[in-house]
């Protein structure tokens, strides 16, 4: 920590809040907020003379509320920086603290919330986790027996600068509790809370009962687990060690906690799993070793980063195996518990594999970035020839484009993050995006439909997350149909009505357009600007005869495997539905409509090419 | 543009081990792919990936001109950037190869359905190979890069990556949102599996 | 050493196939539902978890031959405290109906109906909690009649359809009518207990006890208390409290489940509601409407039914004192 504060290149910024996030890897530009502390940082000189005479008194967080602290504080005696800070919800402006600090003078009501916006080539993620509230567990009766504790308050009792000094006591009647229990996978594991295994309980608490045993040989301590987790170095002999001192490890759940009201003592129940039988223990004090839970402000973190979440609710890594410490987004990196539950030696590890990943890139003196971007072809674009349009710029989230009646759109490269949505919107189709043109993907549309084009299920992916999604259910081998037919672009902003015309003209069966949900957006906006366009064509196809089954809208992330499947499975089934010579007839009754509403994507340069090698072919 | 040069295309189906190979059979797909117009070559390997996959397609880009590669096997998320760079090497620009998804998306998903794999992989590869004949070189745009990284909470996580990028001479903001770093490692006071002090 | 089997279409599978059997693999072997299981207390044998693995290693016959996988009476205790969401006694249902297509047979008490006396009034259908009665036609003293019938493969053997049958017309093996009625004055407690102590009489429910230090202290109850076994409060028919008051009892006691506890799934609110009757009627009788308590005692309620029993007794012990 101190190393940290010292280091030459660091800054410290702390009581700061991450608030927006622009630009892209490289160059990006990060608004911060400083909150008031109320406290002059180049004043106070930690001295401490204020938090005495402070009246207020509330519970202390870093002491998992155990112990009060007052409205003007410090979060612990070796704080990095060590200055203090007022609590402004708390404080009732006595000012008894302003006369405390006398002739320094730190103490300023003044302060307000101060934003700056930093530049910065990348952006580390390690905002960690929190721990699992188990009152909602009401068998365990947390927050009703005043014996049962969390792993979490045990570290700060059995803790030298922690309230009791480190005397260990129980909350009942404050005497030491000899014989104790622990119980495992308090909120993991465990389908009504988080399926996932937090990984490291298994071992803070054998530290704990360690760390107990060696003060106090003589205690009684016993530790309820499923199963023993100890994979990383050292971790399974300190798990004998911890047998061969003589804690006492059983293998069974408890189901349930009484407390005997007298006594303050509580009898846990379980099933001896290796002896086949139900036992009843009585313990002095019970301590629930709680999950690691995404913290409570992922969501919102997540929209600032533009980077989503997995089924379990942490950060989702671009590739769980190849690239578990990169996020989807381009220069942003994930590391620590913010990615999954992880352990001091995994976040050490993690934090420097995600530091040396970064580093490739702010050592570089430039970085390259992929090309797919829009591109305006100007003999089309009716702007220059004077007419007012802009519909372009107004869809786009990053302000890349530039439209003055009189002169062709103009599209900023290096704003230009390649969504598509642009291209989609032009009505005059005077916009292309590189990589995915309208050439490449009618040419595709016919070759995925050039067979049997009524018993496919045509899927239209964005590549981040329901392309990701689809990938999803094969490394998972979620089985779907075989009818199924998928074509790739980079957001579903892209999915031009045309495409969709152009697919049913084929005589596609059923079509899915799939996006990512409307908070993981690699495009900001561009869901967005799809969502809205699919929500008028789908009200269209109805208006022009086609079954309303046969079209269908999804949001499906890149780890949502399961529901691409179900999807696919559904549409499939859909289709299998419907009679295949009502089928035909919609189809044929369709056509001339749908004709009359691709009848100019000729016009685009390479399409008539495309359509005519597409005959050619099938 | 496409209608002015003489299209050459090569299509590599991959094998991946039995991962594609046991659902479907790679050779039929090649010989579907060698009919259509403009490939003139095709090839089915075991691993297309592998160092001699990859130098089998620079070869065939330099004896064969192949102007245009069609690699289908995985994702495009897993190893459209190793093929990229495996054509730039030979020369060719890395946006004239494209890829077509047979394993994840479908034999991985249609195990119990081999003919439907069968036949969707040879459409997803008449998709690929109609794509790539419109495909046009590109150039990475070259963007600078502001030497200073932000590491997001001051935790053990954080507070290790900010101290290997500050040693790395990377001037980086360490953001805590509380008043203190620390974060949840301070408040332990005995750590596994060595029993020492946690700050 | 155990042969198992793991193709499709073995044992498992077709437990699985069996409607509530779908999430049999799910089981990790944690003992959650052992431990919260009240059968598993009294009967060891029964053990939801292994039963589980017994499914899952193929041991059919085993499985089949252990009479205790009749004995889950759909308690629910276990069920929202299983971490991976096994609705075990939906489980257990599959494994007994797969054990029935079998021809096994469940090996428990039920209720029986004397077919002279049933009526065909069909209040016994309404009041069992399993489905276990319905009413059938049949040729009785040569005439056709609708008369109730037991299903022995549903019928747990609470009691509740005897207590409420307005006829008397069915019977629970060991706690028949006369049984109980028998047991209330078993051994002349009434007249050997001192004469100036108030005698209670405790029906108790046989599941309401969690603790063992509870079931201890039940035993030790002073000379003047006696308790009553039943398998469920709903089985306490309203005569036998009218009996046991008859006979000298001061007052009755009945101990049940906590609500949402019960052993039988709704014992506890057909007791409530009838010992509420009673008390009503007493109370317009002119007598004390206390005559009769209903004490509900839930699985955390460690201590309580000892307890509230011996303040039941000292309470009337000084009104007594004072009125004399």
């Amino acid at each position: 920590m101190v190393d940290a504060a010292r280091h030459p290149n660091i800054t410290v910024k702390s009581y700061t809040e991450v608030k927006r996030v622009e630009g892209f890897i490289g160059n990006f530009k990060v608004l911060v907020e400083e909150k008031p502390r109320y406290v002059n940082m180049d004043r106070c000189n930690g001295c401490g003379a204020c938090s005495p005479v402070c009246p207020i008194e509330i519970p202390n967080e870093f002491e998992e509320g155990i112990a009060p602290r007052k409205a003007i504080y410090i979060p612990h005696a070796q704080a990095v920086p060590l200055r203090y800070v007022i609590d402004e919800e708390a404080c009732i402006h006595c000012y008894k603290c302003v006369d405390a600090c006398g002739k320094l003078d730190a103490i300023d009501f003044s302060q307000q919330p101060r934003q700056e916006w930093l530049d910065v080539g990348s952006i580390l993620v390690a905002t960690g986790f929190d721990n699992f509230d188990p009152s909602v567990i009401k068998e365990y009766g947390f927050g009703r027996y005043a014996n049962v504790i969390t792993a979490m308050e045990l570290e700060r009792i059995n803790n030298s600068a922690g309230p009791t000094a480190g005397r260990i006591m129980r909350p009942s009647d404050s005497k030491f509790p000899n014989k104790i229990s622990f119980i495992q996978c308090v909120g993991s594991r465990d389908e009504r809370y988080n399926l996932y295994c937090s990984g490291f309980c298994c071992m803070y608490t054998i530290k704990n009962a360690v760390q107990w045993k060696q003060t106090y040989p003589d205690a009684d301590i016993t530790i309820f687990y499923m199963d023993i987790r100890t994979p990383s170095k050292g971790y399974e002999e300190f798990y004998r060690r911890a047998r061969e001192m003589g804690i006492r490890f059983i293998q069974g759940r408890p189901s349930i906690i009484t407390e005997d009201p007298k006594t303050g003592n509580l009898f846990i129940q379980a099933e001896d799993v290796g002896l086949g039988r139900t036992i009843e223990l009585e313990s002095e004090m019970v301590i629930l070793s709680t999950a690691a839970i995404p913290r409570v402000d992922t969501d919102a973190m997540g929209s600032v980063l533009n980077i989503s979440r997995s089924p379990d609710g942490f950060f989702m890594e671009y590739h769980p195996k190849l690239r578990p410490v990169d996020s989807p987004t381009d220069g942003v990196f994930l590391c620590g518990a913010a990615q999954s539950p992880k352990d001091i030696p995994a976040s050490v590890a993690q934090g420097s594999a995600a530091a040396s990943r970064a580093a490739r890139i702010l050592n570089a003196d430039e970085w390259e970035i992929e090309p797919i971007v829009a591109m305006v072809w100007e003999d089309r674009c009716i702007s220059a020839q004077g007419k007012k349009c802009g519909i372009c710029a107004t869809k786009c989230p990053y302000g890349a484009i530039l439209v003055e009646t009189g002169k062709a759109a103009m599209v900023t490269a290096a704003k230009c993050h390649g969504c598509g949505g642009c291209v989609a919107e032009c009505p005059h189709n005077a916009i292309t995006q590189k990589h995915f043109t309208d050439a490449q993907v009618i040419s595709q549309l016919h070759a995925l439909l050039r067979h049997e084009p009524e018993k496919k299920v045509l899927a239209f992916m964005c590549h981040w997350c329901s392309y990701g999604g689809a990938d999803n259910a094969g490394t998972s081998h979620f089985e779907y149909p075989a009818s199924q037919r998928g074509l790739r672009v980079m957001c579903s902003a892209r999915m031009d009505s045309d495409f969709i015309f152009e697919a049913f003209r084929l005589g596609a069966g059923v079509v899915l357009v799939s996006g990512c949900h409307p908070q993981d957006c690699h495009y900001i906006t561009g869901q967005r600007v799809g969502a809205e366009r699919f929500e008028k064509l789908t009200k269209r196809l109805v208006d022009m005869g086609i079954s309303p089954q046969r079209f269908r809208v999804e949001w499906i992330s890149a780890a949502e495997g399961a529901k691409y499947a179900q999807v696919i499975r559904e549409m499939d089934q859909t289709l299998r539905q419907i009679d295949p010579q009502a089928l035909k007839e919609e189809i044929e009754r369709t056509r001339p409509e749908l004709e009359r509403r691709v009848r100019r994507l000729p016009e685009i340069p390479d399409v008539a090419l495309a359509l005519e090698l597409a005959k050619a072919t099938s | 543009m496409s209608q002015n040069e003489d299209l050459r295309i090569g299509v590599y189906v991959c094998h991946c081990g039995s991962n594609i190979a046991s659902v479907i059979d790679p050779k039929a797909v090649a010989e579907f792919a060698s009919a259509l117009p403009d490939v003139v070559l095709t090839n089915n390997s075991l691993y297309t990936c592998s160092d001699a996959g990859q130098r089998q397609i620079q070869e065939d880009i330099k004896n064969h001109k192949l102007n245009r590669v069609v690699v289908a096997a995985c994702s495009v998320r897993l190893h459209e950037p190793t093929f990229r760079a495996c054509v730039a090497e030979a020369g060719l620009n890395p946006f004239l190869f494209e890829m077509a998804n047979i394993r994840e998306q479908d034999t991985w998903v249609h195990s119990h359905e081999p003919e439907g794999a069968l036949e969707k992989a040879k459409d997803l590869v008449a998709s690929a190979v109609a794509k790539s004949r419109f495909l046009t070189p590109l150039d990475m745009i070259k963007v600078p890069v502001t030497k200073t990284a932000m590491v997001i909470g001051g935790g053990v996580a954080g507070i290790s990556s900010a101290l290997d990028l500050a040693d790395m001479g990377i001037k980086t903001y360490l953001v805590e949102k509380e008043p203190s770093i620390g974060g949840r490692m301070a408040q332990l006071n005995k750590t596994f599996p060595t029993m020492d002090c946690s700050i | 050493m155990q042969h198992t089997d793991n193709t499709p279409h073995s044992f498992k599978d077709e437990v699985m196939a069996e409607p509530g059997g779908e999430l049999l693999q799910r089981c990790y072997s944690c003992g959650t539902c052992v431990s919260m299981c009240l059968v598993n207390q009294t009967c060891p044998d029964y053990n939801p978890r292994r039963t589980m693995r017994m499914v899952m290693l193929d041991m059919r016959e085993e499985t089949f031959r252990n009479p205790t996988i009749w004995h889950c009476s759909a308690c629910d205790l276990c069920h929202p405290h299983c971490p991976q969401g096994i609705h075990i006694s939906d489980l257990m249902r599959a494994i007994k109906n797969v054990a029935l297509r079998a021809g096994y047979e469940s090996p428990l008490p039920s209720a029986k109906v004397d077919e002279h006396k049933c009526s065909g009034c069909d209040i016994c259908e309404k009041a069992c909690p399993y489905g276990a009665l319905s009413l059938a036609a049949k040729t009785i003293d040569g005439k056709e009649r609708k008369i109730s019938q037991v299903d022995r493969s549903l019928c747990m053997a609470c009691g509740i359809c005897a207590a409420a049958c307005p006829l008397s017309a069915i019977t629970v093996e060991d706690y028949s009518n006369e049984k109980v009625a028998a047991q209330i004055q078993a051994g002349h407690w009434l007249k050997k207990a001192k004469s100036g102590d108030p005698k209670v009489l405790v029906f108790n429910c046989s599941w309401n006890l969690r603790a063992e230090a509870d079931r201890d202290a039940m035993s030790e109850l002073p000379a003047n208390v006696r308790v009553v076994n039943v398998p469920c409060s709903g089985r306490i028919d309203p005569t036998f409290v009218l009996t046991a008051l008859q006979a000298g009892v001061a007052r009755v006691l009945v101990a049940g489940c906590q609500p949402g506890e019960c052993h039988y799934k709704q014992g506890t609110r057909i007791a409530q509601g009838r010992m509420h009757t009673l008390n009503h009627m007493f109370e317009q009788m002119g007598m004390d409407a206390q005559r009769v308590q209903f004490v509900q005692i839930g699985t955390e309620d460690r201590g309580r039914l000892p307890a509230t029993i011996l303040d039941l007794v000292a309470e009337l012990k000084s009104s007594t004192v004072a009125v004399a």
